[in-house]
């Protein structure tokens, strides 16, 4: 993997919100192909910084590479084609509720291709196969479970083929059969479709069980990149005390809590 | 006293902001619906008449009770004033005048925007808190162009044909009572109706209807498109968008009748 290219290059990346340093300067190398996970506490930065990879968020100072290209400055139109190479599993699946499965994941293919509806048809009949949701194309998103919405926004995700794909929280809300599931479609995709796959998560099992790479975001800074081992066996205190869940340690929520309050 | 002052100051460009986002908005969604053939991407037809369907068929009950009603107030209202000077058949044009140049168009847009607006911003604003609004933009779908631009150009064009029958319907509301309680032949009554009323009377009212349709579908898209906050969120912005819609009727009709006043039509 370490011979492969860099896809995604962040550099510096710098941004606040109401005066709250939420992301700084973070620097990290995604290459192509890997599952690069991202983790980190709750309000550690890890969404505003998947968000700065997607171009939805400017940044305050620094750059995000794509194949070299920076997104902090391109223009609107510019930034609308390169997204096209993108896709995105959200939180909340995000489809859109008056569509169907079917419709939705077609979306992207009738807005921004030239396809015949037959093909169209097929293309879609093929993505829901691969996230194994054929059968439920005429379904409406909200007779759907929990993880099916996740399946299917995940196939909208991968509809245009893109190059990288984002999955913010894959596991949140699912059990813990329907997380492998999520978790094995995204090896399974990753592996399959060449993807390089981008995941936001706080959920140690499905971290050590997909990632290549994986970074511990704390305070909105990096404080390790490293391959599963090389997590695991951290000797950093804080990446120890996250990743097994321990209360007591450098990290200290409850006081933090106190503080907020 | 410095801090009044920075106050009024924060509110000032906390308004101006508000003022230039909306303008932007307007601009990008006139944009695509007037140019959007030009980049492939025109207004979809199916999102369209969906719209127009749910805006203007669906719409044509409601506006007729409330012009109705109101036609049938006016007409008592002016019969009683009139009677005394033996005018009452005066009634129906004042009734035609008055619902035509003012009352068709600002009730029916009023009308609208508590039913359109309401649930222009209700839809696009769960679609923002629910992330749907993000996701079209990382499809690289540009949500002003495929969510607000048919639903303006619905409303602009329906707005229009409602006002029509919210124009007949309140003149109508005016015949029942000329007819069946002042006892004014019908014939006389329509003829007079019609007697005093100009074209121009007409179209100053729907050329009303135009502006008010872009101020409920553009104030309703854009509050939709700026909720946050959850559910409490969605219920707050669609507040504020109806009664901004309500108070941008009232205060558009003024202008619009000044000008019309002062140009003399």
């Amino acid at each position: 993997m370490d011979q492969q290219p860099i896809a995604i290059s962040v550099q510096h990346l710098t941004k606040s919100f109401d005066g709250r340093k939420v992301l700084d300067d973070i620097s990290l190398d995604i290459r192509r192909g890997e599952i690069f996970v991202i983790m980190g506490g709750s309000g550690c930065g890890k969404s505003t910084l998947l968000r700065h990879m997607t171009g939805a968020i400017k940044p305050d100072f620094g750059t995000v590479l794509f194949n070299g290209q920076d997104l902090t400055r391109m223009s609107a139109n510019e930034l609308e084609k390169v997204k096209r190479r993108f896709g995105m599993s959200f939180q909340s699946a995000a489809l859109l509720d008056y569509l169907s499965v079917e419709d939705n994941v077609s979306l992207p293919l009738r807005e921004h291709t030239k396809l015949n509806q037959k093909i169209i048809d097929i293309i879609v009949k093929m993505k829901l196969g691969l996230v194994g949701l054929q059968g439920f194309e005429k379904m409406m998103p909200s007779f759907l479970s929990g993880g099916m919405r996740k399946r299917a926004g995940l196939a909208r995700a991968i509809a245009m083929d893109p190059e990288v794909v984002f999955y913010d929280e894959p596991s949140a809300g699912l059990d813990p059969i329907a997380c492998a599931v999520v978790d094995q479609l995204i090896m399974d995709l990753s592996r399959k479709l060449l993807l390089t796959s981008v995941v936001v998560t706080h959920n140690m099992d499905s971290v050590f069980r997909i990632a290549d790479r994986i970074a511990m975001l704390y305070n909105g800074k990096v404080l390790q990149v490293g391959t599963r081992d090389e997590i695991r066996h951290s000797q950093h205190p804080v990446v120890q005390q996250f990743i097994k869940g321990e209360l007591e340690g450098p990290i200290d929520i409850r006081s933090q809590e106190v503080a907020l309050q | 006293m410095l801090k009044a002052f920075e106050q009024i100051g924060v509110t000032i460009l906390n308004w101006l902001t508000v003022l230039g986002e909306f303008l932007a908005l307007t601009g990008q969604a006139l944009y695509w619906i007037v140019f959007g053939a030009l980049h492939d991407k025109p207004v979809k037809r199916a999102p369209l008449f969906e719209q127009m369907v749910f805006m203007g068929t669906k719409s044509v009950v409601i506006v007729f009770f409330v012009t109705f009603f109101t036609g049938i107030v006016l007409a008592m209202q002016s019969a009683y004033q009139l009677e005394r000077m033996g005018g009452t058949i005066y009634v129906a044009s004042l009734v035609s005048i008055a619902i035509c140049r003012e009352l068709g168009p600002v009730l029916t847009a009023l009308v609208l925007a508590g039913r359109i607006g309401a649930a222009i911003t209700a839809e696009i604003g769960s679609m923002k808190v629910n992330e749907q609004i993000e996701a079209l933009e990382t499809m690289g779908i540009n949500p002003v162009r495929f969510l607000v631009a048919p639903k303006v150009l619905a409303l602009f064009l329906m707005l229009p044909c409602l006002t029509v029958v919210g124009d007949l319907s309140g003149m109508f509301g005016g015949y029942v009572v000329g007819v069946f309680d002042l006892r004014i032949n019908a014939h006389l009554y329509i003829q007079t109706a019609f007697k005093f009323l100009a074209s121009k009377d007409i179209y100053t009212g729907l050329f009303k209807s135009l502006v008010f349709a872009l101020i409920v579908s553009l104030v309703g898209s854009y509050q939709g498109l700026s909720t946050k906050g959850g559910a409490v969120g969605v219920g707050r912005y669609t507040t504020v968008s109806v009664v901004s819609s309500f108070i941008l009727i009232i205060i558009f009709d003024c202008l619009i009748t000044g000008i019309f006043y002062y140009w003399n039509m």
